[in-house]
């Protein structure tokens, strides 16, 4: 295998493996929108247990996704009791502070980054995406699955059937930001140098779009998404100045045409006449209006 | 010393204080955040300096024309990112602004280039009164400011488009039914956004003399911790809030260092939303659920 092939599918792994952490969260209709920060967490925990430690990538990947777990728990305790504007508030802010804290970090040599490290192989991604896969797959099909599902469809009715909404949410949260964690750890093994704009609002987003792009019905809509997306830049290199534009204009478009992503079923049948009357106005209510 | 910073800090604080209503009249309107209003900020910055620096348009002009730039592009943030999207999905309002302030940037660069821009100084005159040196610029920013937030309350309180817009927040379908076109009074309210956004885009912009591209999601944020403290909606709170804030990062840059500037806030922020969700300066009306 050539070492641009290699290249290819380690960046998509570390894209798969990224859209499956938000998934989780996402699963429980909680909308992140710093997670490149617990993604920085991990990275940078990673970075200095094998650069300055020496210890071995394995284990240092294990304590990121545990540094990634306790980031994401803190952060889903102080914002998960809230509604999702004041989790998105949040989340941008905390992305923000990690951020403002690496860059002012000498240890980590600031804003000009951190290097030295390297081993991502394509093994070692593939093994912790099928953790992560096999998890799933048991959650999809497990009691805490289907609470996920319910506080996503309807919060009040889940917490009316009994469900503890807030500590269910954090703990998806944490074990999102775990495996988010893990997928900086292995970046920041691959890319060799990592400096702290990398996990910016832009990463975050492109996360987001991941699973939005997907749909959060399933967990393998995510995977396409990633995959999509990776892929994308890669065969269409000539878009190379316009990134940013299609993949505004992707949110923008999905978000009216298809708010549940491409695989997934919408929650209203939408082509009856009583959907495209609720659909037109925006919001319920409304006079007669041009 | 100190007393020039406090005022250095709260001059700062009515640009804040104006993107900050800018976005409490859209919470009122829609109980939505509409997330492109930074970006939004920034053309309308843009678009101001190029006129006063490249073609010698006087200042007045020029801030008409970003404040007609702002409206335009807020009105255009309307119809892609909340007039046709489903009210079902609450994520989609939040992604799609987003993308819309996206797009925003990366045409600006792609159009006029991603160097920073040069606001020439408006008035050069400088008013000494004991220690205190206030420049002419910061004057009419203050003016500005003041006259702006003081139409937009005769515009709420005196005018029937006002009340129409104080009803539509309230409750939208008691006003659909009493013959309110609530569509077209949510539209007017995001005009009136991007105007006040526009506006305080093209004043942040004559504080420093510099515009960048780059700042749109800066003042986002921003804006976000100001409503997130004065709370969420509640205009006078907003207000209050943006000049305390305007004040400490003023204090913290003159004192402590520019690094913790947005750290301190940010930490404010933490403890405002543990200890007082619904903000320090509001009773718990319900908005903070509603949203």
């Amino acid at each position: 295998m050539s070492a641009y092939t290699e290249a290819v599918v380690i960046k998509l792994g570390i894209a798969i493996l990224l859209a499956l952490g938000y998934w989780i969260t996402a699963a429980t209709g909680k909308f992140s929108f710093g997670h490149a920060a617990f993604m920085g967490i991990g990275a940078y925990t990673a970075s200095i247990l094998t650069v300055n430690f020496d210890w071995s990538l394995e284990t240092s990947i294990l304590v990121s996704g545990l540094t990634g777990a306790v980031a994401g728990a803190f952060v889903g305790w102080i914002s998960l009791r809230l509604s999702i504007l004041y989790l998105a508030i949040i989340t941008f802010a905390f992305a923000e502070i990690v951020k403002i804290l690496l860059e002012s970090w000498d240890y980590v040599g600031g804003a000009s980054g951190l290097f030295g490290m390297r081993g991502t192989t394509i093994p070692l991604v593939a093994i912790c995406i099928l953790v992560v896969i096999v998890y799933l797959f048991f959650l999809t099909r497990s009691r805490k699955g289907l609470s996920y599902e319910a506080i996503r469809e309807d919060e009040q009715a889940a917490r009316a059937c009994g469900l503890g909404v807030t500590r269910i949410s954090v703990e998806a949260f944490a074990v999102s930001a775990a495996i988010t964690g893990v997928a900086g750890a292995l970046s920041a093994h691959e890319t060799l140098i990592i400096t702290p704009s990398q996990f910016g609002a832009p990463q975050s987003l492109l996360i987001i779009l991941f699973v939005v792009l997907g749909g959060v019905q399933y967990f393998w809509g995510a995977i396409v998404g990633a995959v999509v997306l990776t892929m994308l830049p890669i065969w269409f290199d000539f878009l190379e100045d316009y990134y940013q534009i299609t993949y505004g204009l992707l949110f923008v478009v999905l978000m009216i045409l298809r708010p549940q992503g491409i695989i997934g079923r919408s929650t209203e049948r939408r082509f009856n006449l009583d959907s495209l009357k609720r659909l037109v106005p925006g919001r319920s209510g409304g006079g007669r209006d041009g | 010393m100190l007393i020039q910073q406090l005022v250095n800090g709260l001059l700062l604080g009515t640009t804040f204080a104006l993107i900050a209503l800018s976005f409490n009249l859209v919470v009122g309107a829609l109980d939505r955040l509409n997330f492109a209003l930074g970006e939004t900020a920034m053309v309308s910055a843009i678009c101001g300096a190029l006129f006063m620096s490249q073609l010698d348009i006087p200042f007045l002009l020029a801030l008409f024309a970003a404040l007609a730039v702002g409206a335009l592009v807020a009105a255009l943030t309307f119809l892609l990112s909340f007039r046709f999207v489903s009210a079902e999905y609450h994520t989609a309002p939040i992604l799609s602004s987003l993308g819309v302030g996206l797009v925003i940037t990366s045409l600006v660069t792609r159009a006029l280039g991603s160097d920073q821009r040069r606001v020439p100084t408006v008035l050069d005159v400088q008013i000494e009164i004991g220690p205190l040196r206030i420049v002419g610029d910061q004057l009419i920013i203050l003016v500005v400011a003041a006259l702006m937030t003081v139409l937009l309350y005769v515009f709420l309180n005196r005018t029937s488009w006002g009340t129409a817009i104080r009803g539509v927040s309230d409750d939208p379908d008691m006003s659909g039914l009493l013959g309110i076109p609530v569509q077209r009074v949510i539209l007017l309210t995001f005009v009136l956004s991007g105007t006040l956004a526009g506006a305080s885009g093209l004043l942040t912009g004559l504080s420093f003399h510099t515009v960048s591209p780059f700042t749109g999601f800066e003042t986002t944020l921003t804006a976000l911790m100001v409503i997130v403290i004065g709370g969420l909606g509640n205009i006078t709170g907003g207000v209050i809030a943006a000049l305390m804030i305007g004040v400490i990062e003023t204090l913290t840059v003159a004192y402590l260092s520019a690094t913790f500037r947005d750290l301190i806030v940010f930490v404010l922020v933490g403890i405002t939303l543990l200890a007082r969700p619904q903000g320090l300066f509001t009773r718990d009306t319900g908005v903070v659920g509603r949203v």
